[in-house]
């Protein structure tokens, strides 16, 4: 790099150019914050999408489906109701959800709510921090990413420093529409090729088995917090592979807390995770494909109309 | 204090404002008091070991200024050997004991070392090679011994270039914290330009890259051919900005004050053979070597057997300076075994090079020799990333006996042309700048910084260490 003729030496030269960088930086942010937040919440199916629409409205009349991405992946609104949407979101589990279902219920609605139970649901987790970012905002947000709120995360655009790729990541397939199947938050890979599928069922077997483990606070406080509402709360349990349940440890501790779930006068269980399905209809150990999505579906809606729960 | 960290963005205005608020007199305590500080945010009480190398050849380089004949050199000596011995427990005792507990049980004895179980200090074998060429140059007459201890301390600790280098000269950097330096507006526009690059290259290029070759590199044995292939020329380019970047930053914070280091990179991937490859690549340590051990050797004024010697030593103590793993001496063997084989080669080269009449095509002919630089150092780099030499010879094999499909192997559970489409983002990013007319650097260096941190901001990653920082 060559040097420049020499030019003024003055300090107040250099605090010109200095605030001057600082204010064109600053200018810079306050205009890509806009497009870059668009990005974040382009698509429905992405988490940031899901968190932004929880937080930023009451969508009276709207029944929630709460949960992982097993949720994501395995209710479709369409088929469970005229006014429904899927807030499953990738990468989470019980912080996430007791996040979301805490600002649910703290809307003015009677509603029914439906929360996926997962049997991984207390272990530990970290949350991927670029789905709460644009609602970083939101004091409940705030206070849920904890150690992981960053100072920057308040700042237009410098907020999504290091986050940008999951936003691009998600936006790309919505971009060139390329195999994704979407409704109302539910969205699913039309089918990965018979041998990827082969491939992602056998990873999910060779981490078998899996096991309940008792983490007794949380328990704790989940219970509490379903039970401290007047609204409906549908417990429903997607399906697993076969080969989850005859592997899976330590089911008695699963049942006794579902028991517990099942004792409060508004949650309803409803367990479809051994419902038969094809073997075909499998995406992996954990998830369906989207014929094993529409088969749960729709008997989750037969079994919940059967209670008297209309969606 | 990472460069790339919260921070570092407080303390370097921080301390720019203190410097220039300060009166010339008391500079050196405020830039050795943020050296101090900087180096202490890693592990605090490893500054010790700074102490004690810096008092050693503070006092030796005075004593042997002052002294004659053979006292002279059991001064320098004694400078040498305690550098050397902190080097030898700090970074190679877990290698030389782990080794000899090998060879002694190969021959039936059975003997267990005990683990010291101590980290290496950051920066280890910069700060103490600079630390070394002080009292050599004060041996060998061409600078004087530095009186005031706090400006050898300095000259030692100066953060900037503390813990990754460039490796700077007692001739260059000691007087510079002699000298007056007043406020100038070009330093701390070609400061602030060069840190901006080096931020980009880091922060938008190398963690970039990094996010592919790291799962890639951590499981060689089960990558397919392609996927090993494209994550060791990804590494090339990334260690590069990694390392450049980091230098790029270093220069930058001290023009900011007034104070110039040494170019450490001169677009490597440029060179048309290994040697020219050496004398872009690392320049700071390169020409160490060339002027402490290889020249001292005898260079190659010397009988051809023993030219070849002095370049396999020098290349072998080099790699061994990076670390202490046979991977790092395989790589060093390597760059050493390309140099002796050019020399070897040269007349036959030549020769085909005018029968295939490459030699009236000066161009493609540079172009040709840079692309088989470039394949010949990306092969050595399979080494230096590589955490065993098992590893590396199964990653080479891979990819020199290519087989299986031009497709990644699911490294990133379906996002692996997402990720690899993004790397080659970031290396169109680097091209695109190298092109940049220096115009916009330096006659718009607002509208530079501007919009290289607005770049960084969007495309950056946050990716941690620097590469160097474990040497």
């Amino acid at each position: 790099m060559a040097e420049t003729s020499s030019t003024s030496s003055s300090k107040r030269t250099a605090f010109r150019f200095l605030l001057s960088t600082v204010v064109g930086i600053a200018v810079g942010c306050l205009l890509l914050d806009w497009p870059l937040t668009r990005l974040a919440l382009a698509n429905e199916n992405f988490g940031a999408f899901k968190v932004h629409r929880m937080f930023t409205g009451d969508h009276p009349g709207e029944v929630a489906i709460i949960g992982s991405s097993r949720a994501a992946g395995s209710y479709v609104p369409s088929l469970l109701g005229d006014s429904v949407f899927n807030y499953g979101i990738e990468e989470t589990g019980w912080r996430e959800v007791r996040l979301m279902l805490t600002k649910e219920l703290s809307k003015p609605k009677s509603t029914p709510v439906i929360v996926n139970f997962e049997y991984s649901f207390f272990d530990g987790h970290q949350p991927n921090t670029a789905h709460f970012i644009p609602t970083a905002d939101e004091p409940e947000v705030r206070q849920f990413l904890g150690k992981r709120m960053r100072w920057f995360y308040r700042f237009p655009t410098l907020r999504y420093f290091g986050s940008v790729d999951e936003y691009v990541r998600v936006f790309i397939p919505l971009l060139i529409r390329k195999g994704q199947v979407s409704d109302n938050g539910f969205f699913i890979d039309k089918g990965p090729d018979r041998a990827t599928r082969d491939k992602m069922l056998a990873i999910g077997k060779s981490k078998l088995p899996m096991r309940w483990r008792t983490h007794p606070t949380e328990e704790k406080a989940f219970l509490d917090l379903l039970g401290s509402t007047q609204r409906t709360i549908v417990l429903a349990i997607s399906p697993y592979y076969p080969e989850f349940y005859t592997n899976f440890g330590h089911m008695e501790q699963a049942e006794t807390w579902l028991a517990a779930a099942r004792s409060l006068p508004n949650v309803v269980v409803v367990d479809l995770g051994r419902m038969p399905l094809p073997e075909t209809d499998y995406l992996n150990i954990t998830h369906v494909m989207l014929p094993g999505a529409e088969a749960f579906s729709k008997e989750l809606r037969k079994e919940l109309n059967e209670r008297g729960i209309e969606l | 204090m990472l460069f790339n960290s919260t921070e570092f963005l407080v303390f370097f205005p921080v301390v720019v404002g203190l410097f220039f608020a300060l009166p010339h007199r008391w500079r050196w305590l405020l830039l050795l008091l943020a050296s101090c500080v900087f180096y202490m945010a890693f592990v605090p009480v490893y500054i010790l070991i700074l102490g004690f190398t810096i008092a050693v050849d503070y006092f030796a380089g005075i004593l042997i200024e002052q002294t004659q004949g053979s006292t002279r050199k059991r001064w320098l000596v004694i400078s040498i050997f305690a550098n050397v011995g902190v080097l030898a427990i700090f970074k190679y005792y877990a290698f030389l004991t782990g080794n000899l507990e090998v060879f002694l049980a190969s021959v039936g004895v059975v003997r267990h070392f005990p683990d010291l179980g101590i980290l290496l200090p950051i920066g280890l074998s910069f700060h103490t090679f600079q630390s070394l060429s002080y009292t050599i140059e004060v041996y060998r007459g061409h600078v004087p011994a530095e009186r005031r201890f706090g400006i050898f301390a300095l000259y030692v600790m100066f953060f900037p270039q503390l813990v990754a280098g460039p490796i700077e000269r007692p001739q260059s950097l000691l007087p510079q914290f002699h000298a007056r330096r007043p406020f100038n507006m070009d330093d701390l526009t070609w400061g602030l330009v060069k840190m901006a690059y080096g931020f980009f290259k880091k922060v938008v290029v190398a963690d970039r890259l990094a996010l592919f070759v790291d799962p890639v590199y951590a499981d060689l044995g089960s990558r397919n051919s392609f996927t090993i292939l494209v994550a060791t020329v990804f590494f090339a380019i990334q260690i590069y900005c990694d390392f450049s970047g980091y230098s790029d930053i270093a220069i930058g914070a001290a023009r900011v004050m007034g104070f110039r280091l040494m170019e450490n990179f001169r677009r490597p991937y440029l060179a048309a053979s290994v040697s020219e490859f050496w004398s872009r690549w690392h320049i700071s340590l390169s020409s160490w070597f060339r002027d402490y051990l290889y020249i001292p050797l005898g260079g190659n004024r010397v009988l051809k057997w023993r030219w070849y010697y002095n370049l396999m030593i020098t290349f072998l103590v080099s790699a061994l300076w990076h670390g202490a793993n046979w991977t790092y001496v395989i790589w060093g063997a390597l760059h050493g075994g390309y140099l002796v084989a050019s020399i070897m080669l040269k007349r036959p080269s030549l020769r085909l090079v005018q029968a295939i009449g490459l030699d009236r095509v000066p161009r493609i002919r540079r172009a040709l020799n840079v692309g088989f630089t470039f394949v010949l150092v990306t092969l050595a780099w399979v080494f230096f990333r590589a955490t065993t030499a098992k590893q590396a010879f199964t990653g080479l094999g891979k990819m020199l006996h290519f087989q299986g499909p031009i497709a990644f192997d699911g490294v990133f559970d379906n996002v692996d042309n997402y990720h690899f489409a993004a790397c080659m983002g970031a290396i169109a990013l680097l091209v695109l700048s190298y092109r940049l007319p220096l115009d916009l650097q330096l006659k718009r260096p607002r509208t530079f910084i501007v919009l290289t941190t607005l770049i960084i901001i969007v495309l950056g990653r946050n990716g941690g260490d620097f590469i160097y920082f474990q040497f």
